[in-house]
């Protein structure tokens, strides 16, 4: 049998978000969504692969502000007070719909996933989801990519390298703080390339990233193996092309298998629906409506009058895995022919929000494509590092060229008329921050937690998502107000160490709130000697 | 000169006599109806330079409060220009002035507009631009897109101000960046040779439509 594989990777990632001061803010939910409907559902399925001995491998990139999120008491506590509201509104939800059934149905299918979630997140993860993935890594199941302290996209940064490196060490810290393993592998957010982030990743020990279809094809030195195979760019640094379209076929908002008109309307939620008072039990719509999970809607209305059916759903994510799986193979075996037999692979990388939060069906769809492989015998799954080549001098060196992930393929999602305002404050704020570094090389006390500070809110600045956010009206206050948050914040540090005073009180109210990467260390800007 | 903390906030809540008074005692010239915010700007330089002068162990003495910025400023008061790339055909420029400097610029009885230099250059070393083009920016005009017509390794961006009958004067000049390959602005200058199989079983025709959907206003 030819030497075919497919590889996934997951980019699990969201922005810092905790608002201590606000319980119940409609942003925080986030946070709960991604463990109610991606991650403890992936983890079951995982359990469930692992105790049935069905083969299964899985690449995920956690960002380390997700880390920090969910590695934070506070934060554990009010997702465990949020499912402790759901099941209570779900149990009330099932007396007001009497006599309906077929709603009835779903509201217990859902109060089941609640209870289940409730369960799994405190009896058996201790509250810990982080610990479950690292078991799965050390057993050999999962790789856990490091990536950036925040998602930061690294190409508008190339001309100030230590803004680059310092997203990168204090992302490995942060690492390090929640996972057993040393990484090989590099996430880029967003994939975003440019050239010379080969000698950077390299000098980290890292051994590979993954790039946009595009970033490889489209270059001036494309190989001959296309995205079936990993390259190495000169200095031996391996990039795994994504196989865009494969990923397309699933993820497509229009055509793709999660688009099929039985899946589970996710948009489609009573939080947005009923009425204010409908909704008390479950939150406070003042403080914006919001995903409760209830939904009774498919995405189509060819069923029975767009009534959401879940045998009808499963079965479907059934057979869509099973479509996506033979399209590979056959790509794999024609890719596998002409290469006379070589090992050819596939690389699908995803955001891990799809499975389960934007396609509810997502992670039923994944755990059976594991299942209909095993079945088949047709294909296996690897890990990247498996297939990093072992001499890269003798592989055909690449230059991969600009490209990111983004529906442009570029930039055009961080950089356009919304959200370029930011760029003179964040790139100031860099400069100021690289000579602060430069200037208090050896501080220690005061100065040097304000400092850590200051490195902090940078990081945070820097943040993806809030130029993301920019784009949307719905959300353009929220990421202007954490934007500005951190840059004055950042300001206050800076003007304090340049007239040697400092309020404690604000500094530690301000530690106390953004309460990420405890153990950062601004040096991390300094220049390279 | 007492030890109050000279940080933004702080300078914020003076009055303009207050900040004009601080100024002279700093030693700071201020010309006549000079806007507060470039006071501000020239103190914080100023106290700045002089705690690095004071050596950069010293430790930090508690203040009361500290009050951030309600709002971020408009300018950080200095010469600077900034490149980006955004895609293979744009690039996004944006800079800011001296105060100082742009009021005795557009000050000057011959001044005629300040125009963005954007300039390609060769792959050498030193590096020579092979080709450039101008284009006019207002004086309030702090940002803008180029187009990039040109195809070369790196692309430069220069400010200048532009004067009547006389000789055009730079203020300040950006970082070369790299630019992607020619064939990624424009699929005209990609060789017309058959693609490997394997390069074709990768969807290559597909992400080229794709690509010339999403940019094609960048091929005119």
């Amino acid at each position: 049998m030819a030497d075919t594989s497919l590889i996934f990777v997951l980019d699990a990632s969201l922005p810092y978000i905790r608002h201590p001061e606000t319980p119940g803010s409609v942003e925080e939910t986030r946070l709960f969504n991604a463990i109610s409907y991606t991650y403890l559902p992936l983890l079951r399925s995982c359990t469930a692969l692992e105790t049935e001995g069905v083969p299964f491998k899985l690449a995920i990139a956690f960002s380390p502000t997700l880390c920090e999120m969910l590695a934070d008491p506070l934060l554990q506590s009010r997702y465990v007070e949020s499912l402790d509201r759901s099941i209570d509104y779900g149990i009330a939800e099932l007396d007001r719909l009497g006599n309906d059934e077929r709603t009835r149905e779903l509201v217990k299918l859902h109060l089941e996933q609640l209870q289940l979630n409730q369960r799994d997140f405190i009896e058996i993860y201790d509250r810990n989801i982080l610990g479950k993935f690292d078991y799965f890594a050390n057993r050999g199941y999962l790789e856990i990519l490091a990536t950036t302290a925040t998602s930061c996209f690294l190409p508008l940064y190339t001309d100030i390298p230590e803004a680059i490196n310092a997203q990168i060490e204090t992302g490995l810290l942060t690492y390090r703080k929640h996972f057993t393993a040393i990484p090989s592998g590099f996430w880029l957010p967003a994939m975003a390339w440019a050239n010379g982030m080969e000698q950077i990743l390299k000098s980290y020990g890292f051994q590979y990233t993954v790039l946009e279809s595009h970033g490889v094809l489209f270059s001036d030195t494309v190989p001959d193996t296309g995205v079936f195979e990993p390259c190495a760019c000169a200095n031996g640094f391996t990039v795994f092309a994504r196989d865009a379209l494969a990923c397309r076929e699933v993820a497509s908002r229009d055509a793709g298998y999660s688009a099929n008109d039985a899946y589970l309307n996710v948009d489609r939620d009573i939080g947005f629906e009923l009425a204010e008072d409908k909704l008390s039990g479950i939150f406070d719509v003042s403080l914006g409506r919001r995903i409760t999970g209830f939904r009774y809607w498919s995405r189509g209305n060819s069923g029975s009058d767009g009534f959401y059916e879940p045998a009808k759903a499963h079965l479907q994510a059934i057979a869509d895995a099973g479509c996506f799986l033979s399209a590979r193979v056959e790509k794999l075996d024609k890719a596998s022919k002409a290469l006379e037999g070589a090992p050819v692979s596939t690389v699908c990388a995803f955001p891990a929000a799809l499975f389960g939060q934007d396609w509810y069906e997502g992670v039923t769809w994944l755990e059976s494509v594991f299942r209909k492989a095993a079945a088949d015998g047709t294909v296996t799954f690897d890990l990247p590092s498996a297939r990093v080549p072992q001499r890269p001098a003798q592989v055909k060196a690449v230059n991969p060229c600009y490209s990111s992930w983004t529906d442009s393929g570029y930039a055009e999602e961080v950089l356009n008329s919304a959200n370029d305002w930011m760029y003179p404050y964040i790139r100031k704020a860099v400069k100021r921050m690289i000579d602060l570094a430069e200037r208090f090389p050896d501080d220690s006390g005061l100065k040097e937690r304000s400092l850590n500070m200051a490195a902090r809110e940078l990081l945070l600045a820097q943040s993806m998502e809030w130029f993301l956010m920019m784009n949307e009206a719905s959300s353009v206050e929220y990421a202007r107000m954490r934007f500005e948050e951190s840059i004055r914040a950042f300001t206050v540090v800076y003007e304090s160490l340049g007239s040697n005073f400092i309020s404690t009180e604000w500094l530690t109210n301000a530690e106390k709130k953004h309460s990420l990467f405890p153990e950062i260390n601004y040096r991390v800007f300094r220049k390279r000697q | 000169m007492d030890n109050t903390p000279l940080g933004r906030a702080y300078l914020e809540t003076l009055s303009t006599t207050d900040l004009v008074k601080l100024a002279d005692d700093y030693g700071i010239d201020i010309p006549e109806g000079l806007n507060r915010r470039f006071i501000i700007g020239e103190l914080l330089e100023v106290t700045e330079d002089q705690g690095s002068d004071r050596g950069e162990t010293g430790s930090l003495v508690e203040a009361e409060y500290v009050a951030a910025p309600d709002v971020l400023p408009e300018t950080y008061n200095e010469n600077q220009i900034t490149v980006l790339l955004r895609d293979p055909g744009w690039v996004f420029v944006c800079w800011d002035f001296q105060t100082n400097l742009i009021n005795a610029l557009t000050g000057n009885h011959h001044f005629e507009s300040f125009f963005l230099r954007v300039n390609f250059l060769s792959d050498t070393k030193p590096a020579v631009v092979s080709d450039f083009f101008d284009v006019d920016v207002g004086i309030g005009d702090r940002k803008w897109y180029v187009h990039l017509s040109g195809h070369a390794s790196f692309c430069r961006v220069d400010l200048y101000c532009r004067y009547q009958q006389e000789k055009e004067e730079l203020i300040v000049r950006s970082v070369e960046i790299p630019l992607p390959a020619a064939t990624l602005c424009d699929p005209a200058a990609q060789p017309k040779r058959r693609c490997p199989p394997l390069v074709e079983l990768s969807g290559i025709a597909e992400l080229k439509k794709d690509h010339f959907r999403n940019h094609r206003q960048s091929f005119d």
